[in-house]
C-alpha cells in the first residue's frame, strides 16, 4: 500500500496502527496513504472516537478507578508475611566461615604488598669471605607501574550470567526484534539501554529488567533534531522498474494482487534481517570461548535456535514465492550473517519498492538468489 | 531482600486497580474482584521468588487473576459483564464529562458491548488497561493475531454501533 494506490487499509490494520502494533514499515505505508486519503483519515478517526467513547463509558459503568468499596485494600505488610527467618548458624560454621573469610583477607593483602613492595634481592654479604652464589637473571628494566589491583575472584564480577538473563528477558518480551534496546557489551556490568522507546513499551521492559537485580537499564531520550538548513532540492532519481513487475502481472492478475505480493515477500525480508541482527548480536555478547555455564549456554543456544528457525522460514518463504522468477544455480556465498540479510532487503527493496540500484536485472536475480541460498544454509 | 519487598511493593500499588478494574469488567461484585487481586499478587510474590520467575510480571499476574475470576464467575453462574443498560447509573448522570456521550451513544455502545463473545470483551478490556497485543496473548493463552482479530471484530461492532 503506498500513496498512490487505490487500496485502503482494512479496520484491522488501522487498529493495529493506532495500537501502534504495526512494523515501522507497515506504519510508514499508511501514513503515507493517509497523507493523501480523506476517507482513510476519517475512517480513522471516527475509529479513534469509538475508542474514546468507550473508554469513559467503561470508566463510568466500572466505577474505574474506585476503591473497592467496603473493605479497604489490605497494606502491603499484612498481605505478604514476612521473610522466613534463617535457619540458625551451627559454631563450627561460623568459625569455618570465619577462617575462610581471614584467609582471604591475608590472601589479598599479601597480594597488595607483594605488587606494591617486590622482594628486595639479597644484599652482597659485608664479610671477604666469597660466597658463590647461582647467578639470577638479571632484573628487567620495567617502567612503574600503578598499584596492582586487589585481586578478586573472577566470578564475583562476571556480568555474563546478568547478561544472559537480560537476554533471555529482552527475547521473551520480543524486544530483540528491532526495537532500539541493547545489552551493551562490557567486561564489567549488565547494561541494558534504550533510545528513545515509548514510554509504556519502556516501561514495560524497565519492569521485567528490575525482577532481575544486578542488571542496569538506562534509557537515553533522543534529543530533539534541530531542523537543518534547506538544502536546495535535489532532482529526484529515476526509480527502477520494478523487477519481474510484468510476469507478476501476468500471474496475479491485478496491481493490487502484485502490491500484496511485493509486501509480503518485503515484510519477510523486513523479518530476517531483524532476525539476523539479533544472532549477530547474540554472537558478539557471547562468543563461543565464552566462560558460560552449560546452563547459561542452553539459554543462549535456545534463543539462537528460535532466531535462526524464524529466519530461515522467512528466506524459504521468500524461496517460495520467487522460485519461478529466479535462477535455479547461483555461486555459492560462504558465510551468511547480518550483512548479508541486509544486502538481500536493500535488493528486494530495489526489485519490488522501486529503490534506486546499479546492477541490471539478471545480475539482481542472480544476486538474490545467491543471498537466500547462504542465508538458508 | 529489602529492595526485592520495595520492588514488588512499587509494581503491586501499580498495577493493583487495574488488575481490579479488569476484574469488575468481568462482572465480578468488588469484594470478590479485591480478594482475587490480593490472591493473584500473593503468587506472584511467591513465583518472582522461585527459580524460574515470570519475565514479564503484569502479564502473569493479569493471567492468574483472569483465571481465578473465570473459576469465580463461573460458580456463582454471572450471566453478563454489564447491566442491563435501561438501568445503567450513567444514563441519568449529568457531569460535564458525560455531556461528551449522548444517553444514546451510551446505550448503544452498551448493547453492542453485551453482544460480543467473552473473549471479544476479554480482549477489550485488557487492551483499555493498557496491555499489548502480545502480553493479552498471554494472559488469555492465545494467539497474537487472535487478539488482533477479536479487537478487530469488537471495536467494529462499537463503531457501527455509533455510526451505522
Amino acid at each position: 500500500m503506498t500513496s498512490n494506490s487505490p487500496a485502503h487499509p482494512d479496520e484491522s490494520l488501522s487498529l493495529r496502527y493506532l495500537d501502534g502494533e504495526l512494523t515501522g514499515r507497515e506504519a510508514s505505508e499508511l501514513r503515507r496513504h493517509l497523507d493523501g486519503c480523506w476517507q482513510c483519515r476519517r475512517n480513522l478517526m471516527e475509529l479513534q472516537t469509538t475508542i474514546n467513547t468507550y473508554l469513559r463509558l467503561r470508566e463510568k459503568v466500572l466505577g474505574a478507578a474506585d476503591p473497592p468499596t467496603g473493605i479497604p485494600w489490605l497494606p502491603f505488610d499484612q498481605l505478604y508475611p514476612p521473610p522466613a527467618t534463617p535457619p540458625p548458624v551451627r559454631w563450627w560454621n561460623v568459625w569455618k566461615l570465619a577462617a575462610m573469610s581471614a584467609a582471604l583477607v591475608l590472601t589479598l593483602l599479601a597480594s597488595v604488598y607483594l605488587a606494591r613492595n617486590p622482594v628486595p634481592k639479597p644484599r652482597q654479604p659485608a664479610s671477604p669471605v666469597a660466597v658463590t652464589l647461582p647467578r639470577a637473571a638479571p632484573p628487567r628494566s620495567r617502567p612503574p607501574s600503578p598499584p596492582a589491583p586487589v585481586p578478586v575472584p573472577e566470578a564475583a564480577l562476571s556480568p555474563l550470567p546478568l547478561q544472559v538473563r537480560a537476554a533471555q528477558i529482552l527475547h521473551e518480551l520480543g524486544a530483540d526484534l528491532g526495537e532500539p534496546v541493547v545489552i551493551v557489551p562490557s567486561a564489567t556490568q549488565a547494561l541494558v539501554r534504550a533510545n528513545g522507546l515509548d514510554p509504556r513499551r519502556r516501561q514495560t521492559i524497565a519492569a521485567a529488567l528490575a525482577i532481575q537485580p544486578g542488571i542496569e537499564f538506562q534509557n537515553i531520550d533522543p534529543v530533539a533534531s534541530v531542523p537543518a538548513a534547506a538544502s536546495p532540492p535535489t532532482p529526484a532519481q529515476p526509480l527502477r522498474p520494478k523487477l519481474f513487475h510484468a510476469q507478476l502481472l501476468n500471474r496475479l492478475g491485478s496491481p493490487a494482487a502484485v502490491e500484496s505480493f511485493a509486501n509480503a515477500i518485503l515484510d519477510d525480508s523486513d523479518s530476517i534481517a531483524v532476525r539476523a541482527h539479533a544472532l549477530s548480536t547474540l554472537a558478539e555478547l557471547f562468543p563461543p570461548d565464552a566462560r558460560l555455564t552449560a546452563s547459561e549456554r542452553a539459554i543462549v543456544n535456545t534463543i539462537l535456535a528460535t532466531h535462526r528457525a524464524t529466519l530461515r522460514r522467512h528466506v524459504q518463504s521468500i524461496r517460495n514465492q520467487l522460485r519461478p522468477f529466479l535462477p535455479a544455480a547461483a555461486p555459492a556465498e560462504n558465510a551468511a550473517g547480518a550483512a548479508q540479510a541486509g544486502e538481500l532487503d536493500r535488493l528486494l527493496n530495489a526489485a519490488f519498492a522501486g529503490a534506486p540500484l546499479a546492477l541490471s536485472d539478471p545480475e539482481l536475480a542472480v544476486r538474490i538468489q545467491t543471498l537466500l541460498q547462504a542465508l538458508d544454509e | 531482600m529489602i529492595a526485592f519487598r520495595a520492588q514488588f511493593e512499587a509494581l503491586y500499588h501499580q498495577h493493583q486497580t487495574e488488575v481490579y478494574r479488569y476484574l469488575r469488567s468481568m462482572g465480578l461484585s468488588p469484594p470478590d474482584a479485591q480478594e482475587i487481586v490480593q490472591e493473584a499478587f500473593l503468587r506472584l510474590f511467591q513465583t518472582l521468588q522461585s527459580a524460574s520467575p515470570p519475565v514479564n510480571p503484569r502479564a502473569w499476574v493479569y493471567r492468574v487473576a483472569h483465571n481465578l475470576g473465570v473459576d469465580e464467575r463461573d460458580r456463582r453462574f454471572i450471566p453478563d459483564e454489564l447491566p442491563d443498560p435501561d438501568r445503567l447509573p450513567l444514563l441519568d448522570d449529568q457531569t460535564p464529562e458525560l455531556l461528551l456521550i449522548s444517553k444514546e451513544n451510551a446505550r448503544r455502545l452498551v448493547e453492542a458491548w453485551l453482544t460480543l463473545s467473552k473473549q471479544q470483551r476479554a480482549c477489550l478490556s485488557l487492551r483499555a488497561e493498557g496491555l499489548r497485543y502480545r502480553e493479552i496473548a498471554e494472559v488469555l493463552t492465545i494467539s497474537t493475531p487472535t487478539v488482533g482479530e477479536f479487537l478487530q471484530r469488537a471495536m467494529k461492532r462499537m463503531r457501527e454501533a455509533l455510526y451505522d
